[in-house]
């Protein structure tokens, strides 16, 4: 049933949702239902990209800030800080406003701008689990800090990790969504479902379903990782996993 | 300090504000850096920033000769070294942020205009917000897993996995477009000088009551997730059980052991929340139309304005910074256990 969401149809402008097209059809005619499909290609896709480098910056950084201590330690807490005071959707308003937009560049500075929360749950896992008596065994056996790093911390910290993961990838949907919906992110003929909401914006008197079915993907995407986000924490955080056994 | 006075003798009383004013002046001093940082990284990302502010107000056709005389005007032909630190002087002795290319008039000028809008809305919004979802966490914590908690924990998962502008969108078309009861932007009417006093105010409330809404019911959905989680967690703690074993009313265990321990992390997830309630008030303001921060940036940086942009960037971060300090000075009072010592990194 999807069509090509490009094609335009200049009979069937602004249909609402019937049995040809389930979804409706917008100003160009376009089959609402396919742009919508299409566009969830890019809003996941950046979504997951974005999470992807944010989360391996922030579990790098948050590594070696707990597991050294220290200067490094401090210096790099104080960057976090700094990271989080700017809005993230100023810098991105700031950089994407002054170029042409480009899906690149809106997926660097997403991914700059994401992974501080990471960081500071992974080094605050890190200074817990550098307690423990296999990692001490460990280090007193003499192994290399990388083999302690990567084999006795890291396997342990993979839990929290995950989930702040699942969660971040429905908050990099939403802002995305927003970027495209004031016209900085994605740009037409190619469409998120942040544009496509952006036009249904503009015609919110006429055709209602734009907006509602644009809208409807982006929450019921989001909320499924959520979901998933908070299950996950449910089974592998031992605290209340306890709880709920 | 308020939490002080209960503590007994009057020595530890002053120990106690000794520590706290200790505390607060290191703190202070230490804002200082990290805003300073803060500005001259905005500085920065804004000049290096791909794009020229001399194009924007040229056709594409005018000569070279033109786009000098126009980046001579702005200083933007020196380098950007000597512009920085013409920029960090004149800010740090006048808090002049320079003028607007595209006004002409000082930027900190137009920004303390739009900053009312701004500071109305998020206001407002945070009120409704702390206050529904306040009470909806308590009371569906108290009821976890019935009917009421899921119902409610359902619809809030909803609006919290909802971005805000997309409330705002959909109140918009149904109240505003639809239905045809509230004004869809802007903060008063056109005729709103010539109505009376009471006229006046009826007319600026009927305007904010969209956007509030909007951003109200996304800033509860926030806060419900975190005071429900925290007071179902400390329900389940041990002391809480012992308080039920020595005959403790259920009221008293709510209210008085399980919501005081809940309300602390409240406190420090509004100060870490507060850039992403800066961001979700920006687009709201621009869904709606409204004179504030939010227009002001996004005008801004399609204008490649940049005296403004790093004005209000800076200002961002300023409140944001001071976000967090306020919060971990409240987070001070309402728990004395804290130890200041370890808490300046």
């Amino acid at each position: 049933m999807p069509q090509d969401p490009y094609a335009q149809n200049l009979e069937e402008i602004s249909q609402p949702p019937s049995l040809a097209h389930p979804f409706g059809t917008d100003f160009f005619g376009r089959d609402l239902f396919s742009r919508i499909l299409y566009g969830g290609r890019l809003s996941l896709t950046i979504g997951i990209v974005v999470t992807f480098f944010a989360v391996v910056i922030g579990t790098i950084i948050g590594m070696v800030s707990g597991y050294f201590g220290g200067w490094p330690d401090a210096a790099l807490m104080r960057f976090v800080d700094v990271m989080l005071g700017f809005p993230r959707l100023f810098i991105l308003l700031t950089v994407i406003g002054f170029t042409r937009p480009s899906f690149g560049l809106m997926l660097a500075v997403l991914s700059l701008f994401s992974w501080m929360e990471v960081a500071r749950i992974v080094r605050a896992e890190v200074l817990t689990v550098r307690e423990r008596l296999y990692v001490k065994s460990a280090v007193a056996l003499g192994l290399s800090r990388r083999r302690v790093l990567f084999r006795y911390i890291f396997p342990n910290i993979l839990s929290p990790i995950i989930v702040s993961a699942t969660l971040m990838v429905g908050s990099v949907i939403v802002i995305e969504s927003g970027l495209s919906f004031i016209g900085m992110g994605v740009q037409p003929p190619d469409a998120s479902w942040g544009t496509i909401l952006n036009q249904g914006f503009q015609d919110l008197a006429g055709a209602w379903w734009i907006t509602l079915f644009s809208g409807l993907a982006i929450v019921v995407t989001v909320i499924g990782f959520n979901l998933v986000g908070d299950g996950l924490r449910n089974i592998l955080d031992s605290k209340t996993g306890v709880r709920e056994s | 300090m308020d939490s002080g006075e209960r503590a007994p003798g009057n020595r530890r009383l002053t120990e106690r504000f000794e520590e706290v004013s200790a505390f607060l002046f290191r703190r202070l001093i230490g804002i200082v850096p990290v805003v300073l940082i803060g500005a001259t990284l905005i500085f920065i990302i804004v000049h290096l920033a791909p794009g020229d502010p001399t194009t924007i107000f040229l056709d594409p056709n005018a000569g070279a000769n033109t786009r000098e005389q126009i980046a001579e005007r702005f200083g933007l032909d020196r380098p950007l070294a000597t512009q920085y630190l013409k920029w960090l002087s004149g800010v740090i002795v006048h808090f002049d942020f320079g003028n607007s290319f595209s006004t002409g008039r000082p930027a900190t000028e137009m920004i303390v205009e739009a900053l009312g809008p701004t500071l109305i809305l998020t206001g407002f919004s945070l009120i409704f917000g702390i206050l529904i979802g306040t009470l909806l966490g308590i009371f569906a914590a108290i009821r976890e897993g019935r009917a009421f908690d899921k119902t409610i924990s359902a619809v809030m998962l909803f609006f919290y996995s909802m971005p805000s502008f997309l409330i705002g969108v959909l109140l918009l078309g149904l109240f505003a477009v639809r239905l045809d009861w509230l004004p869809s932007s802007q903060m008063t009417s056109l005729f709103h000088e010539q109505l009376s006093f009471n006229g006046r105010i009826v007319d600026s409330i009927r305007h904010l009551i969209l956007p509030v809404t909007t951003l109200g019911v996304s800033f509860s959905a926030v806060f419900f997730k975190y005071i429900r989680g925290s007071m179902v967690e400390s329900l389940h703690s041990n002391y809480i059980l012992a308080a039920r074993a020595r005959g403790v009313s259920s009221g008293k265990i709510f209210f008085k052991y399980s919501l005081r321990n809940s309300l602390l992390p409240l406190i420090s997830t509004i100060g870490l929340s507060l850039p992403m309630l800066f961001s979700g008030a920006l687009i709201v303001e621009v869904v709606f139309s409204l004179p504030g921060m939010g227009r002001v940036m996004f005008y801004a940086a399609l204008a490649r304005d940049y005296p403004v942009i790093i004005a209000a960037g800076s200002l961002a971060f300023l409140s944001v910074v001071l976000g967090n300090l306020l919060a971990d000075i409240l987070y001070m009072v309402a728990d004395p256990r804290i130890r200041l010592k370890g808490r300046s990194s």
